[in-house]
């Protein structure tokens, strides 16, 4: 859960924002016997409430919203009382918002077993099972994690974890995967792509409550405001507005292909060379946004190609990936140790290749 | 006409016209193979063509359709009839380049086309029924197990192996009974070899070795692979079950191979298990069992450690070195470095070599 729920001036920004609605229902609520149109304003405030709780996981106000809604005009006042109360006891015990958690698998019994796991008090679980229904209720709902299936009936599990990390308001999101394969690959390529966890189905229902109990009480960056329009257009001077330039040394020819196509599809320019002795020249005329690296280059040897490269003043700070076709412990050290940011091991994921690209362009 | 005056030059001549006629059919039939061979080049250049115009018309497609830019079905439509086979060898070079969800397009991208392939599973060459089933295991995900265990029937070791290691990498422990059961077929493989078949297997599959290193009913070289993939895998509970095989068992390699898992995973309790092989008739068994006291053995042992390094066999004594060195007796490997002995030399090699 958010620290900022929590308590003095760190409250949350929702319960900052009571303020001005409890004035205005205790005014209409104090009116409402000598002047029954107040009953109007307190069923907006209601309805307006209602949705800004439901997306903040505020639920003793919106449950309360929703009763004053419902209620006959005989029951308003009481009805309005207890939201009035529900806002005021948020404001007095601001850690009180409820944490939501969103459950997103297309079974519906294992659906209900991970509600039963995992709703406590304090706590409520959504359930979404499509890519879409999760768009859905994270556009409604504050979410505080998400707990995804990957074999969704309508995208794959790990293009929605991709999505997810793309967007700013998510970006931040802990995002545990449950899967039933059992292959290594599809672990290594899910926390590649940011999920915080991945669970293997059967699971252990009581270390998969424990394992959301610690992610949701581990602190959570806020999420990145949404981009605000810029008034003046004008670029400032440093930043690189072109395609990203990607030195590639690579022997193979088809895997050279792949990864051309793969970088291709986010926008980046690939020049390739099939020996490290092409891509050392070809270094020295150019410095690229990235370097991948296969370390069987022939010619020179993809890692004395990487040392060379360091020692070029410009290559200092382009991040360098090597590609290694043995992926021993020993390789990947000496990679490493050669000045290396990450190292992969052939046969290779491209969609891991470009979440750790990614990665290292962010860090850069 | 022509055939009575050939008749009368025949009667005439008889050697002369039968040189002659031998030339004609001698040269008739080289120049009838010289146009065969001309018209098979012909026919494989034409069909090398083919296959490259093929193959450039599915590169650009299938890369796209590979890194999730296009559906499956742009590729699929550009696979002619009398290509399907081809097109399944040409996606098993995208697979042996990629894993993970690009991978599994790789499988779906070949999924229509499998099936053709079962009919080559019957043929008479042996090396095309090993390319079926290495091209359906690699391809064909899970979807060919039951196919691929039937392989491991075939008439030819080769196949069969070809399958028993497409279910070995697949890490899968319910098979490694069935590759077990079989292991008897695969005797010209080096067990070195079989064992590390079994231990890519990974710890799931160490009950079944278990079982096979205990079961006499497994000929020994099954039961010393068994050993070997179970020290591959450091299984420490199969530490009691290797006590109990040197207890009973006779086979040299297998009591040999058993050493050998001991030295790696055994305690103190089993000492007495190993120590009634130091002094085998066998050298390699004196050997292995002077390298397992070496790691497991107690202080009471270095007497009999220093005493091996006088035996004959030379294995056995550079064992013994190598056991002192474990041991931390290097006084002693000193002492017998100093003597006049023909192990000296190698008691100076091994100190020479021995870590600081």
């Amino acid at each position: 859960m958010s620290p900022a729920g929590t308590s003095g001036d760190r409250a949350d920004p929702y319960v900052r924002s009571l303020g001005p609605h409890i004035d205005a229902l205790e005014i209409a609520r104090s009116a409402l016997p000598t002047q029954p149109a107040a009953c109007l304003t307190i069923l907006r405030l209601a309805e307006m409430l209602e949705r800004s709780s439901a997306q903040h996981g505020f639920m003793s106000i919106l449950e309360a919203a929703k009763a004053v809604r419902a209620a006959e005009p005989a029951a308003l006042p009481e009805a309005a009382d207890r939201l009035l109360n529900a806002m005021l006891a948020a404001r007095v015990h601001p850690g009180m918002r409820q944490q939501a958690i969103l459950v997103v698998d297309d079974d519906p019994t294992l659906n209900r077993l991970l509600v039963a796991i995992l709703e406590k008090p304090g706590r409520h679980v959504l359930v979404a099972a499509t890519a879409v229904a999760i768009l859905e209720a994270l556009a409604s709902k504050r979410v505080d994690l998400v707990l995804l299936d990957l074999g969704l009936p309508d995208l794959d599990g790990r293009l929605v974890l991709a999505s997810l990390r793309k967007n700013p308001l998510t970006a931040t999101l802990p995002i545990v995967v449950i899967s039933a394969s059992d292959e290594e690959w599809v672990e290594s390529e899910c926390l590649a792509l940011g999920a915080v966890a991945f669970v293997k189905k059967p699971f252990d229902p009581i270390a998969l409550g424990d394992r959301v109990t610690e992610l949701l009480a581990a602190p959570r960056p806020e999420p990145a405001p949404a981009p605000a329009p810029v008034p003046d257009p004008a670029p400032a001077p440093e930043v690189r507005t072109g395609p990203i330039e990607v030195l590639l040394a690579e022997h193979d020819p088809l895997t050279a292909q792949i990864i051309r196509h793969r970088l291709g599809r986010e926008g980046m320019v690939v020049r390739h060379f099939a020996s490290g002795t092409a891509a050392l020249k070809a270094a020295q005329n150019m410095v690229p946004g990235l370097v991948i690296l296969d370390a069987m280059t022939p010619g020179i040897e993809g890692i004395e190609l990487l040392v060379r490269l360091r020692a070029l003043p410009s290559y200092r700070k382009v991040p360098i990936l090597v590609l290694s076709d043995i992926g021993s412990e020993r390789e990947v050290v000496r990679a490493l140790g050669a000045g290396a940011d990450d190292c992969i091991r052939k046969p290779f994921s491209p969609t891991e290749l470009m979440a750790r690209i990614e990665r290292l362009l962010e860090r850069r | 006409m022509i055939g009575s005056r050939l008749w009368d030059f025949y009667l005439r001549n008889s050697d002369l016209a039968l040189l002659i006629l031998g030339n004609l059919v001698f040269g008739g039939a080289a120049v009838g193979l010289a146009l065969v061979a001309v018209a098979l080049r012909i026919s494989n250049d034409s069909k090398a063509r083919r296959w490259t115009r093929l193959e450039k018309l599915w590169e650009p497609v299938s890369l796209e359709v590979v890194v999730g830019l296009a559906p499956p079905e742009r590729l699929w439509v550009l696979v002619g009839r009398r290509d399907r086979l081809r097109f399944v060898n040409y996606l098993l070079r995208f697979a042996k380049r990629v894993t993970g969800s690009e991978r599994r397009i790789v499988d779906d991208l070949a999924a229509p086309y499998l099936d053709l392939l079962l009919p080559q599973l019957a043929w008479r060459t042996p090396e095309r029924r090993a390319r079926a089933v290495q091209t359906l295991s690699t391809l064909g995900s899970r979807r060919y197990v039951d196919v691929i265990l039937r392989s491991l029937d075939d008439p030819s070791p080769l196949v069969a192996m070809v399958a028993a290691r497409s279910l070995a990498r697949t890490g899968s422990p319910e098979y490694a009974a069935g590759i077990l059961s079989r292991m008897h077929r695969f005797d010209t493989w080096r067990s070195s070899f079989l064992a590390s078949m079994l231990a890519t297997m990974g710890p799931a599959v160490a009950p079944a070795l278990r079982s096979a290193l205990a079961d006499a009913g497994y000929a020994p070289t099954v039961r010393s692979v068994a050993a070997d993939a179970l020290r591959e895998l450091h299984d420490y509970p199969s530490a009691d079950t290797a006590a109990r095989v040197l207890e009973e068992a006779t086979d040299r390699n297998l009591i040999a191979a058993t050493l050998n898992l001991m030295a790696h995973i055994g305690r103190a309790e089993h000492l007495p298990a190993i120590r009634r092989h130091a002094a085998s008739r066998e050298p390699i068994v004196r050997a292995r069992a002077i390298a397992a006291l070496g790691h497991v053995g107690a202080a009471e042992d270095l007497p009999f450690i220093v005493g091996a390094f006088h035996d004959e066999s030379s294995w056995v004594v550079l064992r013994a070195g190598e056991a002192l060195v474990e041991a931390g007796a290097t006084d002693k490997l000193e002492a017998l470095a100093r003597m006049e002995t023909p192990g000296a030399r190698m008691a100076q090699q091994l100190l020479a070599g021995k870590p600081a």
